[in-house]
């Protein structure tokens, strides 16, 4: 056993070639999760996962055992349904504490965890007012410039503008920032899966100042009676400023941002990497960027 | 901070950054116990939710799905503590702790735990000083610690902490405790070129040549050379010299012992500094 979850590790991203290695029927088992695990095992022989998976559950709906969620695990990892995947394996090393592959199967789990999915940003069809320009903007996740203007492919099969962007599993902020309009989106992606983010936004929203952030409890004001700015695009006076910035009902220091006239959008990112618990402003990461447009 | 700290000038944060090392609040890494065998189906779905949780940060989320699982298990008290000690919430995290050594106390680690609820025990008490106000700065004790937002620890014992801001004044004592915490919001504006506080716990005011003071308070002078006595003249002997400029903030501290009696004359000390605010500017 350890020796096969040693050959999946060396083969890099788990799921990318994936390697049955199964563990054998307990002695203990009822006769009928015994029968539905034996079944699982000779239709995961034949190559027909989906089958397998099925009579895998059934088993252990019967008759939990470690063995038998290991071997769920190990299916929805080769269907690369790793979500799925990496709740069966934290589902076994609970139910198996003393497992002596622990190490090697918590190393698997954070190597699923990290594997990279896809978003696929696209807008609405042509014929909704609020669709967007994906060609004419700036696309930022989580702050950070992954698209300049330029031409957006048509892609198949759905016949429509798309970016394709490869980022880590979670939660993400997209933004996208146009010389007309800005649009917002929060989107999530689970590992190895895709997941379709669409951008929509009022036709015209003016403004040279974009501030955004990772989580809605971050607010910013331009001063003690001022509007959220937080996921919205304001026009500030041209020349350095020093924006109010409250986590939850925490203070936190100002964000300073310099404001450019003509045809340039100040962009500013806030995000966190402490949870909510703390009881102060947490450490903020602040990423900035001058959006230049064409006049 | 750093940055920050360039820009409110006039403050010596080296200072806060020795008091942060000096008070180091306790390492932020997780330690998980797995679970116990023999677990149902429930509550081994929600213990793997805490478990999985957890690893994504998403650590308030962790302690619900735990407490789901039962606090009257072992481990699940002492992965609550832990999770609760990562959240810098001390006090939580002991109570946790002694509950998973009363469930279970013949526990391998005892000797570890109880050594880590003694360290966690010692943590000095945590404070935040914030508000709205821009370049606002703090003072503990009469000692500049730093511009607000400031967080730190407080040795404990008694303490006066004041926030001065370009038109905000805030103040507070606190009786500093280990595992501790608290927050000031300045809230209120109040202008003046003179704030006065001290460590004494009067907090009263008295008039003098025409002029009234007022302890833990801010309130506007005429530029010049202050002389005046803690309390009213005849009632104290310990003389109050201070110098109002004529731009910026003069800062009073009147170091007292905490409780004085009006009638006797009280030992002070004073320390006066001037507070220029910056024009703003990034």
């Amino acid at each position: 056993m350890r020796a096969l979850v040693a050959i999946a590790l060396c083969a890099g991203v788990a799921h990318a070639q994936p390697a049955r290695k199964t563990k054998q029927a307990p002695d203990k088992f009822t006769k009928a999760a015994s029968e539905a695990f034996t079944a699982a095992a000779t239709a995961d022989t034949n190559g027909d996962l989906r089958t397998a998976l099925g009579l895998y559950e059934k088993a252990h709906a019967i008759s939990p055992h470690p063995s038998t969620i290991y071997n769920i695990a190990d299916v929805q990892r080769r269907l690369s349904l790793l979500q799925q995947a990496i709740k069966s394996y934290e589902t076994y090393l609970v139910m198996f504490p003393d497992a002596k592959d622990r190490a090697e199967v918590e190393t698997l789990v954070d190597q699923l965890s990290k594997t990279p999915g896809t978003l696929i940003i696209y807008t609405t069809e042509a014929s909704d007012r609020d669709s967007v320009d994906l060609a004419a903007g700036f696309v930022l996740v989580d702050g950070e410039i992954k698209k300049r203007p330029g031409p957006v492919a048509i892609q198949k099969p759905r016949n429509r503008a798309e970016i394709s962007l490869q980022v880590p599993p979670g939660e993400h902020v997209v933004d996208l920032v146009t010389s007309l309009t800005y649009a917002t989106r929060e989107c999530e992606v689970d590992p190895g899966e895709q997941a379709f983010c669409e951008l929509k936004a009022e036709p015209r929203i003016d403004g040279n100042t974009v501030v955004s952030a990772v989580n809605r409890r971050i607010h910013v004001v331009p001063d003690r009676r001022g509007k959220d700015m937080i996921y919205k695009r304001v026009e500030l006076p041209a020349g350095k400023h020093r924006l109010l910035v409250k986590d939850r009902t925490y203070h936190c220091a100002p964000l300073p941002i310099e404001v450019a006239g003509g045809n340039r959008v100040s962009y500013a990112f806030l995000t966190t990497a402490e949870p909510e618990g703390f009881k102060r402003c947490r450490t903020l990461d602040i990423k900035q960027h001058r959006l230049q447009f064409e006049p | 901070m750093t940055r920050y700290c360039r820009d409110v000038r006039r403050f010596v944060c080296v200072s806060i950054v020795v008091a942060s090392v000096a008070l180091a609040a306790p390492p932020t890494k997780p330690v998980r116990k797995p679970a116990p065998a023999g677990l149902d189906a429930d509550t081994l779905a929600n213990f793997v939710d805490a478990v999985i949780a957890d690893k994504a940060g998403d650590l308030e989320r962790a302690v619900t799905r735990y407490q789901n699982v039962g606090k009257a298990i072992p481990v699940v008290a002492y992965n609550i503590a832990d999770l609760h000690r990562r959240m810098e919430d001390y006090e939580r995290a002991v109570e946790m702790y002694k509950k998973y050594l009363a469930l279970a106390p013949n526990a391998p680690d005892r000797a570890a735990v109880q050594r880590l609820i003694d360290q966690l025990a010692r943590t000095p008490m945590s404070i935040v000083v914030d508000g709205e106000d821009l370049d606002a700065v703090v003072f503990i004790d009469g000692k500049p610690a730093g511009p607000s937002p400031l967080v730190t620890r407080l040795a404990d014992g008694y303490h006066v902490v004041d926030r001065i801001g370009p038109g905000t004044y805030e103040s507070d004592s606190v009786i500093a405790k280990p595992m501790g915490y608290k927050r000031l919001t300045a809230y209120r504006e109040r202008t003046g070129n003179v704030v006065m506080s001290s460590s004494s716990s009067y907090g009263g005011s008295w008039n003098d040549g025409g002029k009234t003071f007022r302890m833990h308070d801010r309130f506007t002078l005429p530029p010049g050379r202050v002389d005046t006595f803690f309390f009213k003249p005849g009632q104290a002997c310990s003389p109050v010299s201070f110098e109002v400029p004529a731009d910026g903030i003069v800062y009073v501290f009147v170091e007292a012992p905490r409780e004085t009696k009006r009638d006797r004359c009280t030992p002070i000390k004073v320390h006066a500094q001037k507070i220029q605010f910056p024009a703003v500017k990034p």
